[in-house]
């Protein structure tokens, strides 16, 4: 008898703690609303504290570029903390240089709102508006990127300069909790303030081109944010350069639209590497470009041109060839759009050539 | 083995739909610890280290990067690597603040059979955290298929 006593003791005593438990995780976690103060009073908003920063910010309508989505790996999303923030935290050291941490910057998707803050952002951010729009259509470009056409709200438009970027959400599906944004660079003409295009490259396991391979068909919402980013063509008349490869083909696509609607003369020489001929997109495109525009040339390459290609076009490396077709860079300009691997080879390629650095822009995600 | 808070979380984040859309585990329900110490006992059983593996796989992707895509000879045409990237990064679900790109890296034989295929984010989940992924997750490597292929190359 005493034993059952003792046991349904220890058990009444175990419910209670368990119980004072779960009461003080409701407080302890409960951070309420907190108040940011953002440019000196330019803009205030009141959130529910716990979030990261970013989507505190994003739920007030200001919207901070965030190539990966807030995994804390672009380090695109920084602003600056000047009252309310915690120390840096592990996550955002790899980020932040020594006189960004002395001036404040911080990485706002690794960053809770815990309390009051006071924050400090570029002011072209207030222009940044979040937008639902429709898929109007999902084209296969080749067998791994397809062409994402949205359509603006009826009495919407965007305004955007050539080679900027969107971020666009891919909503919560299958055993993805929530929704994620991702960023894309825009492929359309800029003309054209009604509709965006992206081209879009299956990223195998990946969420949001999983999700538009395989769940997105026309007609869907689609939220994006945007434009966003400072990969633009200059204002100069040197001679340029663009490389990419795969879907690093979008901002070129604008560029190349923008040239044609300006009447712009620079000569223009676009080297598109890919794998073999099923890899190319766009080849009609740009045969349109290359009539309208009397300086332009494409150039695609092949890197492991198949023998049923029947391919005359150049082969091997895109860096190989670009430096067979320009053999002095020092006064020209380079534009690059593709993966890492991609951006550094052709960096180092260019500036062997005699191209000096600051001629070179990039897109490198 | 009795798995602990913090590897709870890890395993939360390496779980489908967390990272990526099939996840890092497949149909492997061991602890993430039994996991990862049965493959790193195989790999020391062998003579060989984690750390070895995780570093002879990101000699093979920095090799590959070199190509544009296209096949890169290595080890006296033994072996040939070819990269396919995408844009993006992913960060370490072991949540240690490292990021890899996206890509796939395929391995060749002399005569064009795939020997093996692995992300960067492999290559460091091996060399720093032992983990070679669950059994029957897309890009698991069974340790087995890793250390022939490294002594194919190094001897």
């Amino acid at each position: 008898m005493t034993f059952w006593i003792a046991v349904g003791s220890l058990c009444a005593i175990c419910g209670i703690l368990a119980l004072l438990l779960v009461i003080a995780d409701g407080y302890l976690n409960n951070y309420g609303i907190c108040k940011l103060t953002i440019n000196k009073g330019s803009k205030e908003a009141e959130v529910e504290g716990g979030s990261t920063l970013l989507s505190s910010l994003n739920s007030a309508g200001l919207f901070i570029p965030s190539a990966c989505g807030g995994q804390g790996s672009c380090g695109l999303c920084k602003v600056k903390v000047h009252a309310g923030a915690p120390p840096v935290l592990p996550t955002e050291e790899p980020h932040l240089s020594k006189e960004e941490r002395e001036s404040n910057v911080r990485l706002s998707c690794q960053l809770k709102v815990h309390n009051d803050m006071e924050i400090e952002v570029p002011e072209e951010l207030f222009s940044i508006k979040e937008y639902k729009g429709t898929v109007e259509s999902l084209t296969d470009l080749n067998h791994d990127i397809k062409l994402l056409r949205i359509a603006l709200p009826e009495g919407e438009e965007i305004d955007f300069i050539p080679g900027q970027y969107i971020q666009i959400e891919t909503p919560a599906y299958k055993k993805t909790p929530e929704p994620v944004y991702r960023a894309y660079s825009i492929a359309s003409d800029p003309r054209d303030k009604t509709h965006l295009d992206f081209c879009i490259r299956l990223v195998p396991g990946g969420i949001c081109t999983t999700y538009v391979f395989e769940h997105m068909e026309a007609g869907n919402p689609i939220r994006f944010n945007g434009p966003y980013g400072d990969f633009h063509l200059t204002d100069t008349d040197k001679d340029m350069i663009f490389i990419a490869g795969g879907s690093g083909m979008a901002p070129f696509l604008c560029m190349l639209a923008h040239i044609k609607n300006e009447g712009i003369t620079r000569n223009v020489t676009y080297f598109f590497g890919a794998r073999s001929r099923r890899d190319l997109i766009c080849l009609d495109k740009m045969a349109a470009f290359e009539k309208a525009l009397p300086n332009f040339k494409f150039v695609p390459c092949l890197s492991e041109a198949l023998p049923e290609d029947n391919w005359e076009g150049e082969t091997g490396l895109v860096t190989d060839v670009m430096s067979r077709h320009c053999p002095d860079l020092s006064n020209m300009e380079a534009y690059l759009c593709g993966s890492p691997g991609m951006i550094d080879a052709s960096v180092a390629a260019l500036t062997s050539k005699g191209m000096p650095i600051e001629n070179i822009a990039y897109d490198k995600f | 083995m009795k798995e602990n808070p913090a590897s709870k979380t890890i395993r939360d984040r390496l779980e489908p739909g967390a990272l990526s859309v099939e996840g890092f585990l497949g149909h492997d329900d061991r602890p993430l610890a039994d996991i990862i110490a049965a493959d790193t006992g195989e790999v020391e059983a062998a003579g060989l280290t984690v750390e070895q593996l995780g570093a002879f796989l990101e000699s093979l992707h920095e090799a590959a990067d070199s190509g544009w895509e296209g096949r890169v000879p290595l080890f006296d045409g033994r072996i040939r690597v070819r990269v396919t990237e995408t844009l993006g990064q992913t960060p370490c679900p072991f949540a240690c603040g490292a990021h890899s790109h996206k890509a796939v890296v395929e391995v060749f034989d002399d005569k064009e059979q795939v020997l093996l295929r692995f992300t960067p984010l492999d290559a460091h989940l091996i060399r720093n955290h032992g983990f070679f992924e669950g059994k029957g997750a897309p890009y698991r490597i069974a340790p087995a298929e890793l250390i022939e292929l490294y002594r194919l190359c190094m001897e």
